[in-house]
Parts: structure tokens; C-alpha cells; sequence
């Protein structure tokens, strides 16, 4: 039987992807994302600055005719920004602002892109409670490979209670200049 | 979760079976009339086909839910049940269920958030099932048999052929009485097609012109065979289905197929009622072959055809330039004539696109006869609903946007138009009130017509009611055709009694700003007592939006100014710039002292040298504005920035040559809150 080509395959394939999750760097902390979330990964670029936005906007960028919103992702947490290097990366991701809202695609600057790693669900534990000091609403779990810990973002969190992401239609749209 | 992770073929499907639901919901209320014999079987396929792509992609309260439809469905297929109004209604909930939990995964919150609701449901769908009396459950459940292991694939070849086995002997077994009803014949040739399609469809390298054919007349055989037969045919075709959408072809399926035809072939009941010979050698006489494209496809390549507007302008610029060069004419006519066609050839293009969105209003308006039906009944009322315009094609876009008002306009006309029974009879009119919607296309706009019959608004109601919600000062009398724009504001509501529909003072101005904002207009006409009648015109196109360009460049950046807003561009002499105390500069230009902005400074940026000044109308007042350098003008296609949030400065952007993106400026924004103006 032709497995690998049936639909059956198909399906296995992706409730296999369910435990992947691209992890990247940001400082001295490894991070990972479900990879389902994650479009492409692209090289640093000239972004171009958008006045008057937070801090942790970096601009916008033109990925393939489309104009998308870049977020310095070492901003977002608070970590001390540094120069872009070689190894600088934006990756692209497509999140949700809220439930049934039309999905918004945007990129992330992180320090270095990892691997795709694969992580169990039984090697994932809760974030644990910080009290009201450290918010860890956007944060899955706490993964477990070797000895190393992996932060699991929950991106929609991560990117919507920055406030960078408006819902798609309160975009200013270009009115009658 | 599951779902949302076999993105593409998931997405087709939950599209689909959104249409397919719609479908079975519009048939399910032709049965409710009474007058289409037909309308159980139609409404019987939809569900079926639901179920088994629920089960294929994981869904299984959904399945679940759409199984235990599809029985009931079948009972009354066979006639074992009667369609009686609350079974109907009951039928219909289910269906709107299963659409609101495929609303639910489509929007990524998956099955949980109405498992309740379905779970009642299906109680009450069995329960009512099982009024039904036994009869052919045991080829009910060969059926289902069979499909639970040819869905679930992998080892059940056996289980699947034993159930087949079963499936096909039932069949014969009522077959005689068929084919003794109709005339016998003609299905073997159409086999025969079906088998030679089949072979080339299934072969090592699968041919897609056989795919599609063979999927055809699977279609038409499951329509048209009668009793078990269809029901064969239904099965395959529904395998066939999945297997053509899979990638490739699994050899369980491919063999059951091949099967599944020459049982088919073999049973002789299967021979009445069924298709014609069809002519497999001619397939493009078919009409209305389409195929299923998803709307970001065609709105990147609209957007793409408006880069070519973009190009066509730049080629323009080269043509000006040609054109003034010495010797050069021969060479310049040349170039004109290839512009002139390229130019008509983009313009073709790009009305071609603008038809590739157009869809029937079909899906909007057909929600209308069983919204009303749903509130005839909830104010107990006798309300009949008509549509005229559906096959009319208008853009994708304007469909979703004229759907939230359309539903609030006709609740308005059932709720608050159309008067009860006893004041209707009372005032000399037919008991059975009347909401008419109608679509129709002008030149450049779309009309959406919301009419009603009932007892007309009242201007001196509507008048009391602005008074007594200080909507309007105390001694003011609007005439009547003023106080009738009253209602569109917000906050006004004449209802006497606040009901489930409307009546709460919201809506009729959400519909006004709706569809103002995309640049249409709302109109009301009343008559008092013979009825009321909205209409909403939207412009029918959906354009891109391309904006005449002056790029310049401020703080180190490329920048867009929209041309239109630009008066003239000069340079600063030494020492003609003032400035006022409290630190507001200006310059005097023919003769008129400008407020002076720097561009740059504006936008949070580092400015370099200023070496040009450009006059640019912001608010209707001119304002010159410092910039590094001016870079020309062109066309450019404005992109909205999705993801961030509004900004009163930047009205978008717009993509360069060099693959860069340029914030195209709103000059509104730069002197609001700009110090020193």
C-alpha cells in the first residue's frame, strides 16, 4: 500500500506536526513556537520605521507584494536591543488578534533561529506561578530537551497584548488623503 | 487539536460544506411548503456528504451530529417518518447547528463551544428517529458499516466488502419494483463509460480530464438512480471525491472503486431512471464547468494588475522623455504605439479580474425567506418573503458587507413593519403580510432593496420619540422627510416593547455607518399604511486603490505624499524663512506667509540637509514642508498596514521598485498636534 501518498498519511502527517515547534534565541533564553503558526523564515532586511508607534515596532516590511508589520521580539520582553548581526532572523508568522477575527501575518525579529525540535507533550509543563509579578498569560509551557528549558510562546498572546496588533479592519486604510 | 492542521483540504472543505449546508437548510424549507417531493432527497445528499468529510477530517461531534440528521432524513426518505412542521423546524436547527460548529472550527475555536447544544440535539433527533418504523434498518446499517471502515481506511478491507456484500444483495432485492416503475436500459452503456474513465482516472499517472468526467457522472448517477443504487453511486462518489482531493491514490480506495462500479454495473434494479448515454468525447459542450479559486488568489492577482497600472504610468514618463529627445521621433512613435496597446491590454485585464470576483447574490439573499420564517413564527405572524435579483453577480465583497445590514433591515421589516393579523384584517388587508427583497445593478452601484407592507412609519412617532431622547431640542418640528432620516441615528427606538429581534435602538445607524463607510448611501420611503421600503446603494466596485504619487525624501526615507494634495515645490532662499515667537517658522511665498513643518522632524526621524520645500494642503490650508529631496512622481498601489494599530499620520504603504515598502503620508495627520501652527 502506497501509504505515504495516502490520504490517511496525510492526516497522520500533520497530528505529528503538533508536537514541533521552531525554536529560536533571544538573548540567553531559547524560545519555541508551535511550528504550525510559523509562515517562513526570512534573513534580516531593511524595514522601514512607521512613526509614532511602540517601541517594539520595528516597521513594515514588503514580503512578496504584501505589506507586513515587523516586531522586535527582544523589545517585547524587555531585553536590551542590540544590533542586528548575520545571524539576525524575521520570522513570519500568522496569528489571530481575537477569535473568529481574519488572521494577521507579521514578522518577528529574533537573535538566531535553533531548529525544529520535537517536544512531547508529556516533556511540557505549565509555566509556573510568579504570583502578579511576571505575566505568563502568553506563555504555553515550559519545555524540557535535555537540559536545556524551552519557553513556548503562545504568539496570539504574545503579539496581541502588545497592543501592536489592531484588529485587521480598524487598519488605516488609505482614506481620501 | 486536529483541526486547522490539514489547512488547504480542510479550508475547500469547511467552504463547501458551508454551501452544501445552505443547500440542505433551502430544501428543507421547500419540504416545509410542501410542495417538492424532491426536497428530502436533496436536502438528504448535503448532509451526507458533510458527514463523511467531518469523519475525514477528525470532526466527530460534528459527524456525529450530521449522522443522526441524515437519519432522520433518511426515515423520511423512506417514508418511515412524516415531515411535520416541528420535525422540520428541528431539522433546520440541526442544520444551523452543524453550520455554527463549522463556523467554530473555521474560526479556530474547534467543535467544543456547541458540543452541548449539539449533544440535545441529537437526542432529540433520535428521539424522533425513532419513531420511525424498523424497516431497512439492516441496509441502514450495512451502509454505515461500510463507511466507518472505508473512512477510517487502513485493515478494513474485509469489513468493508462483507458490508458491500450486504449492501448490493438489499439492493437486488428491491430492485425488481424499480425496474418495473421505469424504463429499464441505458444505465449499462453510462457503466460502461463510467469504467473506462474510472481505468484512466485510477492509472499510475491519473489523467485530470478523466478525473473530472468520472466524477460527473458518478454525480449524475447518484442523482439519478433511484432507491439503493443512488445510494451505491452516492458512496462512490463520495469516495471518489476524497481520494481525487488527496494527493495521491490510496490502493484501498482506488480498488474499491473499481469494485463499487462493476457491482453497480451488475445490479439490474439500478437500471431505471437512469442517465441517458453520455458522450464522454465532448466533454466542453458541458456548461458552467468551474473550478474553486480562494479569494487571496484573486485579490494578489488583482493587486498584481495594479502594479501593471503602476508600470504603464512609469512607461508613460519614459514616453514624455523620449518624446522631447532630438532624432528620436521614429523611435518615440514606435514606443507610443506599444503603450497605447499595453495600456489597453491592462485596462482589459484588469476588468477581467473585477469579473473573476463577481459571485451570484444568491447566498444572501436566499438566508431571507428563512430568516422570516423563523420570525413569523417567533412574533406569531403570517409573513411571506420574496427575492428577485439572486442570479444577479456582484463582487464577493459587497455580498459579505450588504449581509449584517440586509439581516437587520428584514428583522426591522418583520418585527416592526409588518403589523399583527387583527390590525391588518382591521385595516382591509390580505392577513398575510409581505417582506420583498430585491438586488438589482446600476451603472456603478449595487441596490439592495428592503420592502415591507405593513403599516408604513410614522413621521409624528418618530418625532415624539427624537423629543423625548433630547435628540432633538424641544421646540424644533422637523417636516416629515427630515424626521424620517431621524431613525438612521443613534440611540432613537420607536419600539414600544423591547423583543428578541429589535426594537433595543441600535442597528438602523450601524447600517447607515456600514455602508456609508465604503462610500454608499441609505434611503427610506414610507407610506403609512401601505408599507416601507429601504434601500442601500454601494458602488460596485472593489477597487485597488491607486493614488497619483509625489515620492520625496524626509528624515532619510522615501516617502509618499498623495499628488493631489501638492501645490508646488520650490527651494528656500537664505534667509527668507521667519519665525515667531514661541518658535513657529514660516516662509513668504507669492506673497503669503506659509507655516513651515519639517517633514522628517514630523515623523520622529533624523533630518538631513533640507534642500527643498514643498507646498502641500493639509486641512485646506497650505503648509510648505521641509524635505532632504524631491524624487519624482508615479502611480503607486496603497497597501494598507494590517496588524498595526491606526495611525493618523500614515495612510499606508506603497512598494517601490527596489522592493522597499514607502509610507504614503496622510497630511492631515502632520499638523494635527504640530507645535507652533
Amino acid at each position: 500500500m502506497k501509504a505515504s501518498t495516502s490520504a490517511q498519511a496525510r492526516v497522520a502527517r500533520s497530528r505529528s506536526a503538533a508536537n514541533k515547534y521552531l525554536t529560536f534565541v533571544l538573548g540567553s533564553e531559547h524560545y519555541g513556537l508551535p511550528i504550525l503558526k510559523v509562515q517562513e523564515i526570512i534573513g534580516i532586511l531593511d524595514i522601514t520605521p512607521v512613526p509614532r508607534m511602540p517601541a517594539h515596532v520595528r516597521g513594515v516590511v514588503n514580503l512578496r507584494g504584501k505589506v507586513i508589520p515587523v516586531i522586535d521580539l527582544r523589545l517585547r520582553f524587555g531585553i536590551e536591543a542590540q544590533a542586528d548581526t548575520k545571524r539576525t532572523c524575521i520570522v513570519v508568522v500568522q496569528i489571530r488578534p481575537a477569535a473568529g477575527a481574519d488572521p494577521v501575518t507579521l514578522g518577528m525579529v529574533v537573535d538566531v533561529v535553533s531548529e525544529v525540535q520535537d517536544i512531547p507533550a508529556d516533556q511540557i509543563e505549565p509555566a509556573p506561578a510568579f504570583g502578579t509579578t511576571v505575566d505568563t498569560a502568553y506563555i504555553l509551557g515550559v519545555g524540557k530537551i535535555a537540559k536545556r528549558v524551552v519557553i513556548l510562546l503562545d504568539i496570539d498572546r504574545v503579539l496581541t497584548s502588545s497592543e501592536v496588533v489592531a484588529a485587521a479592519d480598524a487598519a488605516p486604510t488609505a482614506s481620501k488623503p | 487539536m486536529d483541526s486547522g492542521l490539514d489547512g488547504d483540504l480542510m479550508t475547500v472543505f469547511l467552504d463547501e460544506a458551508a454551501e452544501a449546508l445552505v443547500q440542505a437548510a433551502d430544501r428543507l424549507l421547500a419540504l416545509d411548503r410542501g410542495n417538492d417531493p424532491g426536497a428530502v432527497e436533496d436536502a438528504f445528499r448535503p448532509i451526507h456528504s458533510v458527514k463523511g468529510n467531518c469523519a475525514f477530517f477528525g470532526l466527530m461531534r460534528a459527524k456525529a451530529l450530521a449522522h443522526d440528521t441524515e437519519s432522520v432524513l433518511d426515515h423520511l426518505r423512506q417514508g418511515r417518518l412524516l415531515a411535520t412542521g416541528p420535525l422540520v423546524t428541528l431539522l433546520l436547527e440541526a442544520v444551523d447547528a452543524l453550520r455554527t460548529m463549522l463556523a467554530d472550527v473555521r474560526a479556530g475555536r474547534g467543535e467544543a463551544p456547541t458540543a452541548a447544544a449539539a449533544e440535545a440535539l441529537r437526542n432529540r433527533l433520535r428521539e424522533a428517529a425513532g419513531d420511525a418504523s424498523v424497516d431497512g434498518a439492516g441496509l441502514l446499517d450495512a451502509i454505515r458499516v461500510a463507511e466507518e471502515h472505508w473512512l477510517h481506511g487502513g485493515e478494513a478491507r474485509p469489513a468493508l466488502r462483507q458490508a458491500l456484500e450486504t449492501l448490493i444483495r438489499h439492493a437486488r432485492a428491491t430492485a425488481g419494483a424499480s425496474t418495473a416503475a421505469g424504463p429499464a436500459g441505458g444505465l449499462h452503456p453510462a457503466l460502461e463509460t463510467l469504467r473506462t474513465w474510472l481505468g484512466r482516472a485510477l492509472a499510475d499517472t491519473p489523467d485530470e480530464a478523466a478525473l473530472a468526467e468520472a466524477g460527473t457522472l458518478l454525480d449524475r448517477l447518484a442523482a439519478d438512480c433511484p432507491g439503493e443504487a443512488g445510494v451505491l453511486a452516492g458512496m462512490l462518489r463520495d469516495g471518489f471525491r476524497l481520494t481525487a482531493t488527496a494527493t495521491g491514490f490510496d490502493d484501498l480506495l482506488q480498488g474499491w472503486l473499481a469494485e463499487g462500479v462493476e457491482r453497480l454495473s451488475a445490479l439490474p434494479g439500478a437500471a431505471a431512471a437512469a442517465p441517458g448515454p453520455v458522450a464522454p468525447q465532448a466533454p466542453a459542450a458541458e456548461p458552467g464547468r468551474t473550478m474553486r479559486v480562494s479569494e487571496e488568489r484573486i485579490d494578489t492577482f488583482l493587486r498584481l494588475v495594479g502594479e501593471l497600472l503602476v508600470v504603464a504610468d512609469m512607461l508613460g514618463h519614459i514616453d514624455r522623455r523620449v518624446r522631447r529627445m532630438p532624432g528620436a521621433e521614429g523611435v518615440a512613435r514606435d514606443l507610443r504605439r506599444a503603450l497605447d496597446t499595453f495600456n489597453t491590454l491592462s485596462g482589459q485585464l484588469q476588468q477581467a479580474i473585477m469579473t473573476v470576483r463577481k459571485v451570484p447574490a444568491r447566498p444572501l439573499l436566499h438566508k431571507v425567506p428563512r430568516l422570516v420564517r423563523d420570525l413569523a413564527a417567533g412574533c406569531g405572524r403570517q409573513i411571506t418573503a420574496e427575492i428577485a435579483g439572486e442570479d444577479t453577480e456582484i463582487d464577493k465583497r459587497l455580498l459579505d458587507l450588504l449581509d449584517a445590514p440586509l439581516l437587520h433591515l428584514v428583522r426591522n421589516a418583520c418585527d416592526h413593519g409588518i403589523e399583527s393579523a387583527e390590525r391588518r384584517a382591521a385595516a382591509g388587508k390580505s392577513v398575510e403580510g409581505h417582506v420583498r427583497v430585491t438586488l438589482t445593478t446600476g451603472a456603478a452601484s449595487v441596490t439592495l432593496a428592503v420592502e415591507d407592507d405593513g403599516g408604513g412609519i410614522d413621521p409624528e412617532r418618530i418625532r415624539q420619540a427624537a423629543r423625548r431622547q433630547g435628540l432633538i431640542p424641544a421646540g424644533s418640528h422637523p417636516d416629515d422627510a427630515d424626521a424620517m432620516q431621524l431613525i438612521f441615528s443613534s440611540g432613537l427606538s420607536t419600539a414600544e416593547r423591547v423583543s428578541d429581534v429589535s426594537g433595543r435602538g441600535v442597528g438602523l445607524d450601524a447600517v447607515k455607518r456600514d455602508i456609508e463607510a465604503v462610500g454608499g448611501t441609505v434611503s427610506v420611503t414610507s407610506r403609512r399604511g401601505e408599507g416601507t421600503r429601504f434601500a442601500l446603494t454601494v458602488p460596485k466596485q472593489a477597487t485597488t486603490q491607486i493614488i497619483g504619487g509625489y515620492l520625496v525624501r524626509a528624515g532619510g526615507q522615501l516617502l509618499v505624499l498623495p499628488l493631489e494634495r501638492v501645490r508646488e515645490t520650490f527651494q528656500a532662499e537664505p534667509g527668507a524663512l521667519g519665525s515667531i515667537p514661541g518658535g513657529g517658522r514660516m516662509i513668504q511665498r507669492h506673497g503669503r506667509m506659509l507655516p513651515v513643518l519639517s517633514l522628517g522632524e514630523r515623523l520622529g526621524l533624523a533630518c538631513g540637509t533640507v534642500r527643498a520645500l514643498v507646498v502641500v494642503e493639509c486641512r485646506r490650508r497650505p503648509f510648505a514642508l521641509e524635505v532632504e529631496s524631491v524624487v519624482g512622481v508615479q502611480k503607486v498601489v496603497v497597501r494598507p498596514l494590517v496588524g498595526l494599530p491606526p495611525s493618523a499620520l500614515v495612510a499606508g504603504a506603497a512598494l517601490m521598485g527596489d522592493g522597499s515598502a514607502a509610507l504614503i503620508i496622510a497630511p492631515d495627520g502632520l499638523i494635527d498636534g504640530a507645535p507652533h501652527v
